[in-house]
């Protein structure tokens, strides 16, 4: 039998969140061909940049061509593959997803399910188009400094570790990681990433374009589920609705594939695939 | 007493306030600097942190790699000769080349500049003196014996 996908999420994500612990530290002692954090890094001479940053920088009236392609490459991986920074990569998002099944495990399942009153509502998204753009008016206004990279969350632990591995110093604004978590897991649903997180903005408006790349399907004639059956809900931390493939769910899913996961032993109606299901 | 109590930016700036806006703390200018001299320390109590080179305690030497490094162009990639970063000022009084009465040639900052014989050159063959061409590196004050050099921030100079 095939491992469910979460296990290879869950390896890609410690992958990622390990090798951000190391890399500073290859850094500090002159191998650099990786280097940088979740803002920019160079991987072997290729160079990503996150694109809301570079928006930032745009907006302030400073024109940066050399970030372009690496703020496109990360905009063009949204485009074909979906939000997998948010639901594969993000160090937060496996922090956020730790808290969350810890606080639902303390709440009763129902509870869990019954919070999923926003499913099929545009809401969270335009929550967090709303941030981004109150933060990208204000540098284009009046802000000296691209701000909205102190509301990224895989920014302050790439940037904590890259701090302690070169200086041996911690950064006290990266305790905004653990204080966001701490609070999740009081309010058990994973708020910054659904509401807050204005990083995943640009990632979320292309990945939501339809028809284009790997995205979430769902049959409905192969689902064998009861209406009342709400597994694949239920295991969905995002509180989305996958048998309601709207723009809200496009806008709001991460490819992580928990709902996938559930699916395969009723039916296989849920699917992540490159081509629309016929 | 030095005339300034500060840190200098990386060479390649072309102003703070550019600086400022395009820097997006990713540290790789940190990870490409060879001589371990630049430290990313925050701005102020909600800011980002940027760059800077203490250069008392660790001066750039010029190696130029983290212009090259910089993906938003906050670092320019420029020559040695325009990294800009400030000025050297240097006081007669305290340096030992200008005290006859010790008679000693030390010539610690001219021996050690980057850019020696044009930022940094002998004034009647035997004197020390910092011209125009000085991009304040930071290394003459660095090494200077009696701390007669200091150099004064580019950063300062555009808000005075």
């Amino acid at each position: 039998m095939k491992p469910p996908l979460l296990f290879w999420r869950r390896g890609c994500q410690a992958l990622i969140a390990l090798g951000f612990i190391a890399l500073p530290l290859f850094n500090a002692r002159g191998i650099s061909v990786i280097a940088g954090n979740l803002l920019s890094f160079d991987f072997f001479g290729l160079s990503v940049v996150d694109p809301l940053a570079l928006l930032q920088t745009l907006a302030g009236g400073w024109p940066a061509p050399k970030a372009m392609a690496g703020a496109a490459l990360a905009l063009l991986i949204a485009l074909l593959l979906g939000r997998v920074f948010c639901g594969w990569m993000c160090p937060y998002a496996l922090a956020s997803e730790i808290v969350f099944a810890i606080s639902a495990k303390r709440r009763a399942h129902q509870k869990t399910v019954a919070t999923l009153a926003h499913e099929t509502d545009i809401r969270p998204f335009m929550v967090r188009a709303a941030v981004a753009g109150l933060g990208l008016f204000a540098v284009l206004l009046f802000l000296p400094a691209p701000y909205l990279n102190q509301l990224s969350m895989p920014g302050w632990y790439t940037r904590a570790l890259q701090h302690a591995a070169f200086f041996g110093l911690p950064l006290y604004g990266a305790l905004l990681f653990p204080a966001l978590l701490l609070l999740e897991g009081f309010t058990g649903n994973r708020f910054w990433c659904r509401y807050l997180c204005p990083q995943s903005v640009l990632l979320s408006l292309f990945a939501a374009l339809p028809w284009l790349g790997l995205r979430l399907c769902f049959v409905r004639k192969q689902c064998g589920c009861a209406q009342n059956d709400r597994a694949c809900l239920a295991a969905c931390s995002l509180a989305l609705n996958p048998r309601k493939i709207t723009l809200a769910h496009r806008l709001g899913c991460t490819n992580c594939g928990d709902c996938v996961d559930v699916c395969r032993s009723r039916g296989r109606a849920l699917r992540l695939s490159f081509r629309p299901f016929p | 007493m030095p005339l300034t109590f500060s840190f200098l930016r990386p060479p390649g700036v072309v102003s703070e306030q550019e600086f400022r806006a395009r820097c997006i703390s990713c540290g790789r200018c940190v990870a490409a600097c060879v001589f371990h001299c630049l430290a990313m320390t925050p701005d102020s109590f909600f800011g980002s942190e940027t760059p800077k080179v203490f250069h008392r305690k660790a001066p750039c030497y010029l190696c130029m790699k983290c212009g090259p490094a910089c993906p938003t162009e906050a670092l320019h990639k420029v020559p040695m000769e325009k990294a800009g970063m400030g000025m050297a000022v240097l006081d007669r009084k305290r340096c030992v080349d200008y005290q006859q009465k010790w008679h000693i040639m030390c010539w610690t900052c001219y021996e050690r500049c980057p850019l020696r014989g044009t930022a940094m050159v002998l004034e009647n063959g035997y004197r020390p003196a910092v011209t125009n061409a000085c991009v304040g590196c930071g290394v003459c004050e660095y090494v200077c014996p009696t701390q007669a050099i200091s150099v004064v921030p580019t950063r300062l100079r555009e808000q005075t």
